[in-house]
């Protein structure tokens, strides 16, 4: 951070801002002159920096010196020849959180519950187009479903059956419930007709 | 010697005694011992009753409200008219997820509206989802296979409820805890538990008018409005598993027959269309469906779950059996053992 010197701050200030009139501020020193650079560097980045880099108080022929280096300098990245070894190889490099068994917990459920979810998306309530297809083509209608029993083939067929099951099974516990979930079995029946 | 026999008569009669004064002080009501006669019929009539009560209130109230259930992942709502007026009952159900429907329902007439197709269905259906029959008869085996234990008092939808849970006292059946209004009985949850006591499916009310002016002749009035519908008559044909030549060689406990069907399909013979054989304990309830085997369809046999509902399928000869019911995979199984052709 720069540590301002000169006695007069707030004039200085005032200056860079341009508050005051020419003459009003006599410069008289080193010291006022290094802090005459640091506000005008303070208001550049203030500004937001825009327009060219401010560049003060620094020796012009070190710049120049350091524009050539840098001209001669490959700064590049190395691109390093690919070879079907090293395309290989990599998968076997063990990854940062190999050793943390908890990750593969995660990654485990993750992917579970993705297959999980494109299996939903098939089962779902199938809308009436979709049912109309099943019914004309019955080999093509049937998705396996996995559940906790193991995986089950699930039809229309077996939609139409629930749905008459809720329709007469159910409890005196169950009447609103039974009653509901029959009207949302519904719409399989309805394709079917 | 004869101090000896005299200790062990000592040690015998305080005993006694210390077991007469220890069972003064419990309840009766907790008393594990309770299992002679008097206290089994007590608590035969005790969830009855129950049962009774929790009928009584699900068909006399007048209610409006919204109803979620979640089962299998999914969750379905809809809004709920209930109105009683004498003996005669009126429903409407108003789907708020999914296909936009209206269901009405009285007495026995089921009319249901789907705007989208411009259909209406219109079936007959014994009481929906209840048998109060096998409740309030006099054989109802509920007792034997069920036990009420209350659980407390909870807020539902803003309704102080008692909680009650109902323990099955085999593996054949899941358990239920059941929420009910205090003052009219009415069921405003519901939860069907495995063994483990893991909710399986859960339903409730997430708001509830009770007592609500519902009017059953303006119900009546929107379920008549066909106009601009396609009607679709439904028709089940009753039957008996018997006539259709079917028995189940060993009953499974609890369940008793309660109705046979034959569900005519879209352009099938009524000789292929499937039985459906409907068995229930008064609070659970299977349906044994029974087609012709069907080579393209019916690859492999099967078992599924959904929510509380399980599902097995079988090759029973040139038959293919569906069982389904919230019940135990096990029950099942035992359903589709014993379910054969006659000879």
């Amino acid at each position: 951070m720069t540590t301002l010197q000169s006695p007069f701050p707030e004039l200085l200030s005032a200056l860079v801002d341009g508050e005051l009139a020419d003459g009003e501020l006599v410069v008289q020193s080193n010291a006022l002159h290094s802090d005459w650079n640091s506000y005008l560097v303070i208001g550049h980045a203030l500004r937001g920096g825009a327009g060219a880099p401010l560049v003060t108080g620094a020796d012009p022929a070190f710049l120049q010196r350091l524009n050539l280096r840098l001209a001669g300098e490959n700064v590049g990245l190395p691109v390093l020849p690919v070879s079907r070894e090293g395309l290989m190889a990599l998968p076997n490099q063990p990854a940062a959180n190999e050793a943390v068994f908890r990750w593969k917990l995660v990654a485990g459920c993750a992917s579970v519950s993705a297959a999980l979810i494109v299996a939903w998306s098939f089962v779902g309530t199938p809308d009436t187009s979709t049912i109309s297809q099943l019914s004309r083509n019955p080999a093509a209608d049937q998705v396996l479903v996995s559940s906790p029993q193991g995986p089950m083939v699930r039809d229309a067929r077996l939609e139409e059956l629930m749905a008459a099951h809720k329709q007469l099974g159910g409890s005196s516990l169950q009447a609103p419930s039974g009653f509901l979930r029959n009207a949302g079995f519904e719409d399989s029946q309805s394709g079917r007709r | 010697m004869k101090f000896k026999h005299f200790s062990l008569l000592a040690i015998y009669l305080w005993a006694q005694a210390a077991s007469n004064l220890v069972a003064a002080q419990v309840p009766p009501l907790a008393s594990p011992l309770a299992v002679n006669s008097a206290p089994a019929a007590r608590e035969a009539k005790s969830i009855t009753d129950w049962l009774s009560r929790l009928h009584e209130a699900s068909k006399r109230r007048s209610y409006i409200g919204t109803y979620v259930v979640s089962s299998g992942g999914q969750m379905q709502s809809a809004k709920i008219w209930h109105v009683c007026e004498g003996t005669q009952q009126m429903e409407r159900v108003e789907s708020l997820t999914g296909a936009q429907r209206s269901t009405f329902r009285h007495n026995d007439k089921v009319v249901t509206f789907m705007p989208e197709q411009k259909v209406v269905r219109s079936e007959r259906r014994e009481a929906p989802g209840n048998f109060p029959g096998l409740v309030q008869s006099a054989d109802n085996q509920i007792a034997e296979f069920y036990k009420l234990k209350a659980e407390g008092v909870e807020r539902i939808a803003g309704l102080e409820s008692d909680v009650v849970l109902l323990i099955p006292k085999d593996n054949m059946r899941f358990g239920y805890r059941v929420w009910t209004e205090q003052k009219r009985s009415l069921v405003v949850k519901l939860q069907t538990l495995d063994s483990d006591r893991r909710i399986l499916e859960q339903a409730a009310f997430s708001e509830l008018q009770l007592d609500a002016p519902v009017k059953l002749d303006k119900l009546l009035q929107m379920m008549g409005k066909v106009d601009g519908y396609r009607v679709e008559e439904s028709a089940l044909v009753k039957t008996t598993a018997s006539a259709e030549g079917w028995r189940l060689l060993t009953p499974v406990a609890g369940f008793k027959p309660m109705s046979c069907y034959k569900r005519p399909t879209s352009g099938g013979a009524l000789a292929d269309d499937p039985m459906q054989w409907v068995f229930s304990d008064g609070l659970a309830s299977v349906s044994l469906f029974v087609e012709p085997f069907d080579r393209q369809r019916h690859i492999k046999e099967s078992a599924m779950s959904m929510g509380a509902t399980h599902t097995i399928t079988r090759q029973l000869g040139s038959y293919w059996l569906t069982a389904m019911g919230e019940v135990p995979m096990s029950t099942l199984k035992q359903f589709a053992s014993g379910l054969e052709r006659k000879k």
